[in-house]
């Protein structure tokens, strides 16, 4: 079932492995998806940096100025410059985003390897669990932890993130583990004598790379939709400016109906663009994981 | 009808989704450090009311059995509940928390319900013909633009579609009135105040349904996709069966029937998206009680509306996955 090239991709030498990075790269689409968010990275990270402001001190520039040459996207009515808002914001929004995948990212690769592969009453368990995390609103619970911690930190944030994160993904996983484990090579694997542990890490995880890869974009993705929805209600790491604390601010002051568009169309462009890098990065993993949607799809 | 697994399963489910709700609702005011009536306290002596020392903490801890083990505020919590008391609110004092709640739910229901109904049916129904039109290649250029839109669309938090819709249609070209759910100066009861409702909602609708829609499209054209070249349908053509039939009868119905148990589990993150676009358009739902709930921490009515919430999406989850074995038998069969 397996097509050859992707069986030598995931369980060969360094050497094949090495090729498996090569079908990365050549995929089109991880390859701009990865330059787009690498870009956005970069150009925020050194951005904020050089420009001479303060993204986060209150009176540190004239109030409510309009874009101009020292100030490309205007200031706010506290006093501060959009742009390095905006570079600052961004460089935090990432980071939240990223912190919170990766807990999530593991919290889920974990439960859904365990059940998946061990099964029995522990998956049945953790699968009724999954599923609960999947139907309640998290967001509901997610704005009651904010409220109710009160003064939320970056880590903080992240690990409220994460929490409500990991369970789509897991999901997803573990029919995808509940699938590889009925394949030739595991029972191969199985009667050769290599045990649970093992099998998992050098026969089951190696051919999920690119799938893995995949749900990291998506989960990265998700913790930051939630964490730009939860800052744009007030609730978020406080004193200092993220993407989604910057469209709180022109939200509160109105700045859609008085048509201040450039401090809040800047912050969804750059959200718009970091979700699309990172749908673009899933779906190209996708399709080296799954060759077959390549002709079809 | 129902297998004894899936029944179990799916009251299990209810059960757990349930009692982690309130448990966190219970459990996280209590993880903060310090009495609750000291800390109220120590905020109204900043904003400069005095209102008494310890002897004062002392007597309202007991009146909200503060000073009780745990165990015993638990009980309390749980009898007030199934009571449906779940108190009063500070900002709207003295409304109670259950009354806010119940006035504004109507406006949350009407629109996620209709707004969530249009994007399912229609968002599987253009999904699946995006689908069909793949087998034998017949796939025109407008399927596979209508297929991107879908999937740039599913990426979309509704919160920021509903920003570009504020800014756009109540702004720029003002067709639409931004903020609130009716015009106000229209008496109730009669036609022009549906009118008007309607026409307030159709904005927040639109930006849970275009997403949403696009969701539901991908998956079903993902489904479509897979079966195209299933023998039930080579043998449904062989038999001289009109296509259009064949899509109706044979494909559609196949592929289709399980996504019904995807849009129990959907119905969690169409809420969570649901509540913020409302405050994006101040739509006078729940989503923005809880707004306001949040900017003046009126702590007992966030629970409120967390549990409310909690408890309205599982419980609709739970009627979806009942009724679903009587619309596909196969379920039962497992």
């Amino acid at each position: 079932m397996t097509p050859p090239s992707q069986l030598r991709w995931a369980r060969g030498s360094l050497t094949a492995r090495l090729k498996g990075l090569k079908v990365v790269v050549k995929n089109r689409k991880i390859l701009a998806g990865l330059c787009m968010i690498l870009g956005i990275t970069l150009v925020s990270e050194i951005g904020y940096r050089l420009l001479p402001y303060d993204p986060k001190k209150m009176g540190d520039v004239p109030l409510g100025l309009p874009p101009s040459w020292q100030h490309p996207l205007g200031t706010d009515p506290m006093g501060r410059d959009l742009l390095t808002q905006l570079l600052f914001g961004t460089t935090l929004s990432i980071r939240i985003g990223f912190m919170a995948g990766i807990v999530a990212f593991t919290i889920a690769v974990l439960v859904a390897l365990i059940g998946g592969y061990y099964g029995g009453t522990l998956d049945s368990v953790l699968n009724v669990v999954t599923e609960v995390f999947i139907t309640i609103p998290s967001l509901a619970i997610l704005i009651l932890v904010a409220a109710l911690v009160g003064r939320v930190d970056i880590p903080m944030m992240s690990l409220i993130l994460a929490v409500f994160g990991w369970a789509w993904p897991c999901k997803v996983m573990r029919a995808q583990i509940l699938s590889l484990k009925e394949r030739g090579f595991i029972r191969l694997a199985k009667l050769s004598g290599y045990h649970g542990t093992e099998i998992v890490i050098r026969e089951i995880m190696p051919n999920m790379l690119p799938f893995l890869g995949a749900y990291f974009a998506v989960v990265v993705s998700a913790a930051m939709i939630a964490e730009a929805g939860l800052e744009l209600i007030g609730l978020g790491p406080q004193y200092t400016i993220t993407l989604g604390i910057m469209l709180n601010w022109a939200m509160v002051h109105a700045a859609f109906t008085r048509g201040l568009t450039n401090w809040w169309i800047p912050p969804v462009f750059v959200l718009i663009w970091i979700f699309l890098s990172l749908f673009i990065i899933s779906m190209g993993l996708d399709e080296v994981g799954n060759p077959r949607l390549k002709v079809k799809g | 009808m129902y297998t004894r697994k899936y029944l179990v399963k799916r009251i299990s489910m209810y059960a757990l989704a349930l009692s982690m709700a309130i448990t966190i609702n219970f459990v996280v005011p209590r993880l903060i450090p310090g009495n609750p009536v000291q800390t109220k306290l120590m905020q109204l002596y900043r904003q400069g009311i005095r209102l008494g020392g310890q002897e004062f903490v002392e007597k309202y801890s007991k009146l909200f059995s503060l000073d009780q083990p745990m165990h015993v505020q638990f009980i309390n919590y749980i009898t007030m509940l199934a009571q449906g008391n779940l108190g009063f609110s500070i900002s709207y004092f003295p409304a109670t928390v259950l009354n806010l709640i119940l006035t504004r739910l109507p406006w949350t229901i009407g629109l996620l319900g209709v707004a969530v109904v249009i994007s399912f049916v229609g968002g599987l129904l253009l999904g699946a013909f995006m689908g069909w039109t793949k087998r034998e290649g017949k796939g025109s250029k407008l399927t596979s633009v209508v297929f991107g839109a879908s999937l740039f669309l599913s990426q979309m938090p509704f919160y920021l579609l509903g920003m570009m819709f504020v800014f756009l249609l109540t702004y720029l070209l003002p067709l639409f009135p931004y903020g609130g759910g009716v015009d106000i100066t229209v008496t109730p009861g009669t036609i022009d105040y549906v009118i008007s409702i309607l026409y307030h909602g159709m904005l927040p609708a639109l930006s849970i349904v275009l997403v949403s829609l696009g969701a539901w499209a991908v998956e079903a054209r993902g489904l479509m996709v897979t079966v195209l070249g299933e023998d039930y349908l080579f043998l449904a053509k062989a038999k001289g069966l009109r296509e259009r039939y064949v899509f109706r009868q044979y494909a559609l119905k196949n592929t289709l029937l399980p996504t019904v148990t995807d849009l129990a589990l959907s119905l969690g993150a169409v809420t969570s998206g649901s509540i913020i676009t409302e405050i994006v358009f101040t739509y006078p739902g729940v989503g923005s009680l809880l707004y306001n709930a949040v900017t003046t921490l009126d702590y007992p009515l966030i629970q409120g509306i967390t549990l409310m919430l909690i408890f309205g999406v599982t419980t609709s989850a739970l009627l979806i996955d009942l009724i679903y074995p009587f619309m596909d038998p196969r379920v039962g069969e497992k």
